[in-house]
């Protein structure tokens, strides 16, 4: 189909070229009235308007191209201003691809809003003319702005995370204003297109199905959508709950949320995809012709419409609450809530903690609002264990504490919203998988919470809380001393000390041994009561005789170890992936007082653990006691 | 409308439907299938709550997968093309006790006024062009689907026009079905099937048998073929958390077991495979529990056996060190990584092995001949070294022999004093330093 022109009378060639030299002299004498003049005027503007399409693309090479620049804005403002109206103009007029292609590769070399501006407009008025033809070359054409706006300057903190007063300022940052401001320009720009295709890209009565294929409107809800995710994304890390004022990042999420809303009819219909998208990955295959662009639903095309965008869509649904008043009421709950994790695992993966707290957030409000228990069978999904595996490692490692202190809340609302059974499941293998001692300790306090609670309710106790299934849990997952008599108790303290408070707490709330913790005890005091005592024993002898020998000056033959324990402790920041490339390097040498300090502090941590060891096996006794008393024929 | 022209599609009157209008001949869609249609959902007191009309877009669901109410699902599931119809749905088929605020209030009984515009079956084709169509004829609860390279079984019955051209109970792994005659449209299929589900899959030509069709089943070029697939069971991801400790423990006995068919079969490479995925989902209790041990200890050795026979006697003897860590006397394992070692010429290494063997079994004979084997060839080794030190000594003694050459001159010898001349140049400098100072 030929392109869409406007359908004007095409004037003569020559009065075209006399009025290309008049518009020049005119804007040589800087008579810029006069310039306008030529087609607003009655008079005039009939006349010359016919000669347009003649010169179109020299008026546009000549005239805008020289002048639409951030130094004639500078100096010559109205000289600027005058070149931008007659861009806009010339672009109803001028050959329609020619031009398109010119404008896609100036705004994707775009200097600053107001050139980036001034090509917009433009745009807007050659997609408008393109109709709902060719949505390939409208596809190219956001595209180029959408690689723009991705490759504005920002702050590098956006990137590395930022707490909440530097959040509460953000939209302060220039860099962070000059986006905003392009997103703003964007908006204005998809504003009536919006509108047009609302109007004439609509689904007949004879179309059964959704048309998923590259159309105008399907290309403009991913761009909508693409949008969403980075760079804009990098700013939602801000507490908007707080703020009772709208910020700019929510006026500008807010709209185009509500623009891909209105395009999709369903704002649900993406989530029937995610599982597609995330479960089972794409495999291309060159032999059977299929490419990365080659699939025939544009929603499942990662480069057109980004996992992690979609997810940024569905934030702002949730969480931004954008969800419109007639989005449908019949999906399942269940449904929602392993649709949402999948996309909150896909947030949690990505390295910009804004992400990352968007992701701790979609999923935090769908834990908030779910009505009755995820069962068991959820977990035959792989998703749950990824999830939990990468919130796992922003608990332990990030460098942010708003994320880990969210996180750890977010964990654990989400083992709490499993049915017993799946409690236990996600506690076991988390603990059965995890090497951060004190994220294991937690979730052992956790799982003794919840025993807890059982053992004060009426009724049978769950079976996940007592006989095999808690003796497995205690002394597979709680009870672990890694290395036996050997093991270094500093590297696990936080685990051991849990555990011993959890051992603590049986013993005296069991007494009648509901759980089975009596029958397990005999191995557990076998496993690790006995060879954490002597461990106790040997490392608080060894760190009191380091110590004297520094104290003295003779602990050259020791340094090596304390060395060797600094270094493991860099090592296991490294392996977390969180660290930095400083953690490769080893800690420097530390001198005689720092070494003592040092001690001190293991020293330190070594006695409250054999506190707690001391605290806990005289409890266990007392129980003990107390138990043969109650029950002599037992004895 | 009486309450007799209600159907009740629950059995204990939770989901009522109520035909408004029939629709046209007998098919209805089946679990899996993309169904469009209209809706619109009331309170018993007719306060509308949703409807696919304000949207103005027919609403779009995969049928049978829990996307929607239960009864949404139940009820749709009954309805034949152009059908209208009203569906009563009690709380527990819908969104039960706590409802869904603050549209559906708690313990809401919902009424939905459908109507079906159509259905068509699942797009499982990596391109979404149709080229592989998938229907669920039985659903299953369950969620597990086979994962790269898990092990698959199934029965398959394919046919093309009408005529059953294969119909088979087939095993392999994901990933290798091609191995034994399995389409590739069969095994992208497979894919996305849960355990437990019967799927009807039609599938175009490249896909299927191709441009070549295939002469043993008279399938001519380019044909599109119909398979009914059943995913019998698949196995667990090694990671899997639903598994308890026992399951694990009865899972890698199937592995086991596979792996000995296919050692039987003298595939070392499947069989290895398999006895690698035994001992990975294997729980952790290796040191508590001693089944668990023993099949580890087996399944390490039957590597072992298996690397050996492929003539990789390296990584043989490393399936050995971990028998070894977990069983320090096992003779087997002794004898093989003896064996391995006696191979890759580490004699001393064998010799250490085999005499352990010895050892544990006195009577052992095959350990016996091989000591004598490693000392002889020890002996051979030593006899070598010694006649290529002999060589190098006397070859050294020969260079000694060589005359030294002369030394050189001493440099100082040519150095000579300064002449008259320059005594005289530097009386002169001296001097003219001495009139400037004077002046």
């Amino acid at each position: 189909m030929q392109e869409q022109e406007m359908e004007v009378e095409v004037g003569d060639p020559a009065k075209a070229s006399n009025l290309l030299r008049l518009i020049k002299q005119l804007l040589l004498e800087k008579a810029y009235d006069g310039v306008r003049m030529l087609f607003q005027s009655a008079q005039e503007s009939e006349k010359n308007t016919r000669l347009l399409p003649h010169i179109a693309m020299d008026l546009y090479h000549d005239v805008c191209l020289e002048n639409i620049s951030d130094e004639v804005n500078s100096q010559e403002p109205e000289l600027f201003d005058c070149s931008d109206e007659l861009l806009k103009l010339l672009a109803k007029y001028a050959p329609l691809h020619e031009l398109m292609l010119e404008l896609m590769e100036r705004l994707e070399e775009s200097s600053s809003i107001n050139v980036f501006g001034a090509y917009l407009r433009a745009l807007q008025v050659v997609l408008q003319r393109q109709g709902r033809d060719k949505p390939q070359a409208v596809e190219w054409s956001l595209n180029s702005i959408f690689t723009h706006l991705k490759d504005l300057p920002l702050p590098e903190y956006l990137s590395e995370g930022y707490d909440e007063a530097q959040a509460r300022l953000i939209e302060q940052n220039e860099q962070v204003e000059d986006l905003l401001a392009h997103y703003i320009t964007v908006g204005l720009f998809r504003e009536p297109l919006r509108d047009e295709i609302l109007q004439q890209d609509v689904r007949t009565p004879s179309q059964i199905f959704r048309d998923c294929g590259v159309n105008r409107r399907n290309i403009f809800t991913c761009f909508f959508i693409q949008l969403l995710g980075r760079p804009l994304a990098l700013l939602e890390m801000n507490h908007a709950k707080e703020d009772l004022t709208r910020s700019y990042v929510q006026q500008v999420t807010e709209s185009l949320t509500q623009d891909a809303n209105q395009f999709l009819g369903d704002p649900f219909y993406l989530l029937n995809l995610v599982e597609q998208r995330a479960r089972w990955l794409r495999k291309l295959d060159a032999s059977r012709g299929v490419y990365e662009m080659s699939c025939q639903n544009v929603f499942l095309i990662e480069e057109k419409l980004p996992l992690h965008a979609v997810a940024m869509y569905y934030h702002s649904l949730f969480v931004g609450n954008q969800l419109p008043t007639n989005a449908p009421k019949v999906y399942a709950p269940l449904f929602l809530f392993e649709t949402i994790v999948y996309l909150a695992e896909v947030l949690l993966r990505q390295q910009e903690p804004p992400l990352q707290y968007c992701g701790l957030r979609l999923v935090e409000h769908h834990l908030s609002t779910l009505q009755h228990s995820v069962p068991t069978s959820s977990l035959q999904l792989d998703v749950h264990k990824r999830f939990c595996e990468a919130l796992c490692k922003i608990v332990g490692y990030s460098p942010q504490v708003a994320l880990r202190q969210l996180g750890i809340h977010v964990l654990r609302q989400f083992v709490l919203a499993f049915d017993d059974h799946g409690k236990y499941l996600i506690l076991k293998n988390l603990m059965g998988t995890l090497q951060h001692g004190g994220l294991m300790g937690y979730l052992g306090g956790m799982y003794k919470d919840l025993v807890d609670k059982a053992l004060g309710q009426s009724g049978p106790m769950p079976e996940v809380y007592s006989g095999k299934l808690f003796r497995e849990m205690l002394l597979l997952c709680v009870c672990v001393l890694p290395h036996d008599v050997k093991s270094d108790l500093l590297l696990h303290s936080d685990r051991l000390c849990h555990a011993l408070n959890i051992l603590r707490y049986f013993a005296a709330r069991d007494k009648n041994d509901v759980t089975g913790f009596w029958q397990a005890l005999p191995e557990i005091e076998k496993e690790l009561l006995d060879p954490l005592g002597t461990a106790l024993n040997f490392s608080m002898a060894h760190y009191k005789a380091y110590k004297e020998r520094v104290e003295k000056g003779q602990s050259a033959s020791d340094d090596e170890l304390m060395q060797r324990q600094l270094n493991m402790l860099a090592v296991n920041i490294s392996n977390s992936g969180m660290a930095g490339g400083d953690a490769e390097s080893k800690l420097p040498d530390i001198g005689r007082q720092e070494k003592l300090d040092v001690l001190a502090s293991s020293i330190t941590s070594l006695e409250t653990l054999q506190s707690l060891y001391l605290r806990a096996r005289e409890i266990i006794e007392q129980s003990a006691r107390l138990r043969r008393v109650a029950n002599p024929s037992d004895a | 409308m009486p309450e007799g022209n209600k159907i009740d599609l629950s059995g204990d009157g939770g989901v009522l439907k109520e035909i408004l209008k029939e629709g046209t001949g007998t098919e209805t869609p089946h679990s899996g299938c993309t169904v469009s249609l209209h809706y619109t959902g009331r309170l018993v007191d007719g306060t509308e709550f949703d409807s696919s009309l304000s949207r103005n877009e027919p609403f779009e669901f995969s049928l049978g997968k829990g996307n929607v109410i239960k009864a949404f699902d139940m009820g749709v599931a009954t309805m034949k093309l152009g059908e209208r119809c009203f569906l009563t749905c009690a709380p527990n088929y819908a969104y039960g006790a706590a409802g869904s605020p603050p549209a559906i209030p708690p313990d809401a009984t919902l009424i939905f006024e459908l109507e079906m515009l159509g259905w068509k079956g699942e797009d499982l084709s990596p391109n979404q062009d149709g080229s592989i169509d998938r229907t669920i004829l039985e659903a299953s609860d369950k969620k597990r689907t086979p994962s790269d390279g898990a092990f698959v079984k199934a029965h398959i019955s394919g046919s093309f026009e009408g005529r059953v051209f294969e119909d088979r109970d087939v095993e392999f792994d994901y990933g290798e079905g091609k191995a034994i005659g399995i389409i590739d449209g069969v095994e992208i299929a497979l894919e996305k099937m849960n355990v437990g589900e019967t799927s009807r899959i039609k599938i175009q030509a490249k896909y299927a048998f191709g441009a070549k069709g295939n002469e043993e089943f008279k399938i001519p070029p380019n044909a599109t073929v119909e398979y009914t697939v059943k995913l019998v069971d698949c196995g667990k991801g090694l990671e899997e958390w639903k598994l308890s400790d026992e399951e694990r423990l009865a899972e890698a006995k199937v592995y086991k077991e596979k792996g000995t068919n296919y050692f039987k079969k003298e595939n070392w490479a499947l069989a290895i495979k398999m006895y690698t995925k035994c001992k990975n989902i294997l729980p952790t209790t290796v040191h508590t529990n001693e089944e668990v041990k023993k099949i580890k200890v087996a399944t390490h050795s039957n590597i072992a056996l298996c690397h050996q026979k492929s003539n990789d006697h390296f990584e043989a003897k490393q399936e050995c060190n971990e028998v070894l860590a977990l069983d320090k006397n096992n003779v087997k394992a002794l004898y093989r990584r003896g064996q391995c070692n006696l191979t890759i010429n580490e004699l001393e290494d064998a010799l250490e092995d085999f005499q352990k063997v010895i050892q544990l079994e006195p009577g052992n004979k095959a350990a016996a001949n091989q000591v004598i084997i490693c000392k002889q060839k020890l002996k051979e080794s030593k006899n070598k070294e010694k006649k290529l030190y002999a060589n190098m000594f006397t070859k050294l003694a020969a260079n000694d022999k060589e005359t030294e050459p002369p030394r050189e001159t001493d440099v100082l010898s040519k150095c000579g004093e300064w002449s008259e001349e320059d005594a005289k140049r530097e009386a002169e400098l001296t001097l003219e330093r001495d009139n400037i100072i004077m002046i």
